[in-house]
């Protein structure tokens, strides 16, 4: 169910071309012999620039919407569509899994809660994963100087077992937005954090993807984080 | 290689470092497997380099083309074919004479052919040269005697003085070979021939000679594949013609198969490595995937890590089993087979390709779709393999034999294993004991989501146990079978051999020496048996002498066959077996079919009175068996050497001994591959335990939480190692004694043409057993106790 509680639709009613479209979107998973629908009639438009929070209790779907955003798994209803850049259309929810890692691969950058970091590789490493995967070279020292800038220039050569929660996620934020993607999703990127380890992860995430340019969704059960999205969509489950 | 790639590889290769276990038990059991397929294709190759430089080098030509009756005319008649090209794939074609002469005073066998006949195709490569080219008439290693040369050559039971022959001995084996006119003329047999030798090229020998490299004596179970066919005659690849060769080919691909079972081990190992990788690095890889990396570029990184390890694993075991094969040729006294670049590259290939394949097909298998929950496909896939299996032992065919051993495996792992471990968690409600319970019902039944990796090893072992039973048990069954044909050919006695013909003339006085109850002589010559070649063994068949082949009549008024020739020439007791001597054939009854585990080519024992009708003077009488009184046969061999030095004289009771020493000596390298192929599957034991157990470090804290002390929890996890080794042994029982059945009555006799009597000794049990039992504690020893005490402190 979908309730837009904090709806507002700023970038609908602003006539805003939105980056993002979700129409009727819903996914059911297999119980015993029956079906059951995890989320169902989920839809909204982000335009580039804004922010969505996906706000709802454990199992209310949020990672399940997330990851139909990302091309990770299909949706068994409606559909997704993002916007090139060109003109062009790309329909994400009926995209084949060659072209659906293409797209997360350029498009999309992704935070997570937790194990959010390749722990074989160094934090340097780690962010310039993305960088590398894209061919991008010329964007090296850009995704390394916002590893500075999120106050990690110490932990470049460190290997994430060894840096704290705080810097794992700033890390994580710091490779997420290493492509320059222009569709940043993050799963609970702070559920896994202290109070205030959490306000400086939320401040930094909202701070970068405001100054990429890129439209931000933010999936999450902390009302604090959600009231800082332009929309707040209120899931409670199928 | 793209820099996002070369910095996954980085971090694929640090997790390797930083997780040893899997890495090292894959190179461990990629290196072993190696060794074992190594060693057997350089054994194997020993081996034919052995028998073509004992058939006199002659191994130029591919197939052999007989019918009955074969004459010059057929010969000229089959060679204008040929040059019109209506023989499509044949490069070359001899006549031979085959037969038996004496000359220095010595019997030898004598082959004659027409060098000239195949010079079409035919070139110095094959080790053949042109008479007028040299002083030499045929092959490297030979004794010549130079063309021209006058021999004193005795042959047909008259002596013929002067002939300018060309004649040449092969040293050490004792055969003469000569042009065919000579040799026609010295086996008094103008105008007549035994075969006609062909060289073929054609695509499907070429696949069956590639698939031969591959898996050394391949060739043995494709009897007719390849062969050309030529209205009137009767085909057969050289491999099948040379009983000698054919039988060494069976032995070479029966080992072959044990050396794949090692592979298909390492294979487990593998695939079992890759799983646990995969499963440690879920989340990794889903982390991954969200970065746009696709499954195709996880799975080539996991499969190029693969080949690194299989490539170093490969070249341990290519230098292992170059020595081994060193050492078993010195231990064979055989001239040791090169390693060549296709060795290297058999070696390499397979074990890379083993260490590489399984994480593209872990990596596919965790990329695809859900399996179906559905019971019907795997029941229909079930049936359906039974069924082939039923077919494979109904065609009688030694490729299709294999095969049925390769389905009831996989039907094992596929069914049997989790069914058993189905039934033991089933049964885990009737133990107090609730650690039991739980190690019970922690056992990989099929359907369990988390069972597949233990299972897959679990699989491994008990095939590997079953191998070892299936195996023990033919032998100590063949082993039974020949010490009893030995206790009845060998009669309390002494052998005589005597080339000069010495001793076999001084018979009377040979009866008068003391101790001495009888004396039996036995002419012995080459012959053709219906379409191939036969030893044909001529002695005064009464009851007695029946009975030392197992004929328990009176004195049979035919001939006996042993089963090799039985089968060969599809014949039994009441056919007419038709032999074709010196020019001359005969129709003789097969009164009885004889167990011959001693002779690995067809061979009929003829009564004497059936000489006369042959060509008399074509047998050498050699060989006799002096009968002695109870305990005086090593006096009366004694006896015997100083009066005939130059004869081979042994006492039947030495005989014996050094004929049951030579077996147990032929079963030495397929015990070591066994043992190889279970020692594989215990370090896969080990490799899938130690995942296992870093996968139950969460419930032995919770254990160690609610009071468990650190051995308690450790004798926990080391009683779930012993129920999968139990578990195993049980299910390689059964199967091992499967295994046997189908070595002893179908595998056997299509490949060595015996027959053996399955016998359920238990000393074929009990070493698998405990080496199953032993294995899965040692591996599971290690494991249990790091994560059973790590997880005590941290919790």
């Amino acid at each position: 169910m979908v309730d837009r509680a904090a709806a507002d639709s700023r970038g609908q009613a602003s006539g805003e071309k939105a980056l993002l479209r979700v129409e009727d979107v819903g996914k059911r998973y297999a119980d015993g012999d029956a079906s059951r629908w995890v989320v169902r009639d989920v839809s909204f438009a982000l335009p580039a620039g804004r922010t969505i929070a996906l706000w709802g209790p454990s199992g209310a779907g949020k990672t399940t919407v997330l990851n139909i955003l990302g091309g990770l798994t299909l949706p068994d209803a409606g559909r997704v569509a993002f916007e090139d850049g060109q003109g062009e259309r790309f329909a994400v929810s009926e995209a084949s899994e060659k072209r659906r890692t293409r797209f997360r691969r350029r498009e999309v950058g992704f935070v997570f809660q937790f194990f959010n970091l390749v722990p074989t590789l160094t934090v340097e490493e780690n962010v310039l994963l993305p960088v590398e995967l894209n061919r991008l070279s010329a964007r090296r020292e850009q995704a390394l100087a916002r590893l500075d800038a999120l106050g990690l220039a110490h932990c470049r050569q460190r290997f994430p077992d060894t840096l704290s929660g705080g810097e794992q996620q700033r890390a994580a934020i710091a490779r997420a937005l290493a492509h320059q993607p222009r569709l940043l999703l993050a799963d609970e990127p702070t559920g896994n954090l202290d109070a205030a380890n959490a306000a400086r992860v939320t401040e930094l995430l909202w701070e970068q993807a405001r100054a990429a340019g890129c439209a931000l969704a933010v999936a999450t059960h902390n009302e604090q984080v959600a009231a800082r999205a332009d929309e707040v969509l209120r899931l409670s489950g199928g | 290689m793209g820099g996002g790639l070369a910095l996954l590889a980085k971090s694929q290769l640090r997790y390797a470092a930083r997780h040893p276990v899997g890495s090292v038990t894959t190179l461990i059991g990629v290196a072993l497997a190696v060794l074992a397929v190594t060693a057997v294709h350089l054994v194997s190759e020993s081996v034919r380099a052995g028998l073509d430089a004992a058939g006199g080098g002659v191994n130029w030509h591919t197939h052999v083309a007989t019918r009955p009756d074969l004459s010059e005319d057929d010969y000229f008649d089959l060679r204008r074919r040929w040059r019109r090209g209506e023989l499509p794939g044949v490069t070359a074609v001899f006549p031979v004479v085959d037969g038996y002469v004496r000359v220095g005073g010595r019997t030898k066998r004598l082959l004659g052919f027409d060098p000239l006949a195949g010079l079409q195709g035919v070139g110095d490569s094959a080790g053949f040269g042109a008479p007028g080219s040299s002083s030499r008439f045929l092959l490297e290693d030979v004794l010549a005697v130079d063309p021209g040369d006058a021999a004193a050559v005795r042959a047909a039971g008259g002596q013929v003085a002067n002939l300018p022959v060309v004649l040449e001995e092969v040293e050490g084996v004792g055969v003469l070979l000569a042009d065919l006119p000579t040799a026609q003329r010295l086996l008094r047999r103008e105008g007549e021939l035994d075969a006609i030798w062909l060289q073929t090229a054609n695509a499907t020998s070429r696949l069956v000679d590639w698939a031969d490299g591959l898996l050394p004596g391949i060739a043995a179970a494709l009897p007719d594949v390849g062969n050309p066919r030529i209205d009137s005659f009767r085909v057969t690849a050289l491999a099948q013609a040379n009983p000698t060769r054919r039988f060494a080919d069976a032995i070479a691909f029966n080992l072959g198969i044990l050396a794949l079972l090692s592979l298909l081990m390492a294979l487990f190992l593998a695939v079992q490595s890759s799983r646990a990788n995969n499963a440690r690095r879920r989340l990794e890889h889903e982390r991954l995937r969200a970065a746009g990396v696709s499954r195709a570029e996880l799975r080539s990184i996991a499969a190029a890590e693969g080949l690194l390890i299989g490539g170093l694993g490969s070249g341990l075991g290519l230098a292992g089993g170059a020595a081994l094969a060193d050492a078993l040729a010195a231990a064979g006294e055989l001239r040791p087979a090169p390693v060549d670049a296709w060795v290297v590259a058999k070696a390499l290939g397979c074990g890379a390709l083993a260490a590489a394949l399984a994480p593209l097909w872990t990596g596919w298998r965790a990329g695809g779709a859900q399996p179906s929950s559905r019971k019907w496909p795997r029941r229909v896939l079930g049936l359906a393999a039974a069924l082939v299996l039923a077919g494979c032992l109904a065609h009688a065919a030694l490729w299709s034999a294999f095969v049925a051993l390769l389905l009831i495996c996989l039907l094992h792992v596929a069914y049997a294993v989790p069914a058993l471990a189905g039934t033991a968690r089933a049964l885990a409600r009737l133990f107090k004991s609730l650690t039991m319970r739980a190690n019970l019902r922690s056992l990989p039944a099929a359907g369990a989501h988390d069972g597949s990796e233990p299972r897959l090893a679990l699989a491994a072992l008990s095939i590997a146990a079953a191998v070892a039973i299936g195996m023990g048990l033919m032998v100590e069954s063949l082993r039974r079978d020949f010490d009893a044909m030995l206790g009845q050919v060998l009669w309390e006695g002494v052998y005589l051999r005597d080339e000069t013909g010495g001793a076999t003339g001084d018979l009377a006085t040979i009866r008068g020496l003391p101790g001495v109850r009888d004396i039996r002589r036995y002419g012995e010559a080459p012959a053709r048996l219906a379409h191939g070649p036969v030893t044909v063994r001529v002695a005064n068949l009464d009851a007695a002498e029946a009975a030392r082949y197992g004929y328990s009549r009176d004195a049979p008024a035919g001939a006996l066959l042993n089963e090799t020739a039985s089968r060969a020439y599809d014949l039994g007791i009441g056919d007419i077996a038709q032999i074709t001597l010196g020019g001359q054939r005969i129709g003789v009854p097969v009164a009885y079919v004889f167990r011959d585990y001693r002779a690995a080519s067809p061979t009929v024992i003829l009564p004497l009175a059936w000489q006369n009708r042959l060509l008399a003077g074509t047998f050498a009488w050699q060989q006799t068996v002096v009968l002695t009184e109870p305990g005086t046969a090593a006096a009366v061999a004694a006896r015997l050497r100083e009066r005939y030095p130059d004869a081979e004289v042994r006492d039947h009771a030495e005989i014996r001994a050094a004929a049951s020493a030579a077996f147990d000596r032929s079963f030495v390298v397929s015990n070591a591959l066994t043992a190889v192929a279970v020692g594989v599957a215990v370090v896969g034991l080990y490799a899938a335990l130690t995942a296992l157990q870093a996968n139950r470090e969460r419930e032995f804290r919770l254990l160690a939480a609610v009071g468990h002390s650190r051995v308690e929890i450790w004798r926990l996890a080391l009683t779930r190692t012993f129920a999968l080794g139990a578990l195993a042994a049980v299910a390689a029982a059964p199967l091992g004694v499967l295994i046997a059945w189908v070595l002893c009555a179908f595998v056997n006799p299509l490949a060595f043409g015996w027959s053996i009597n399955l016998r359920p000794v238990a000393s074929a049990f009990w070493l698998p057993l405990l080496l199953c039992l032993a294995g899965a504690l040692l591996a599971g020893a290690v494991p249990s106790y790091r994560s059973a005490f790590r997880s005590a402190s941290v919790g």
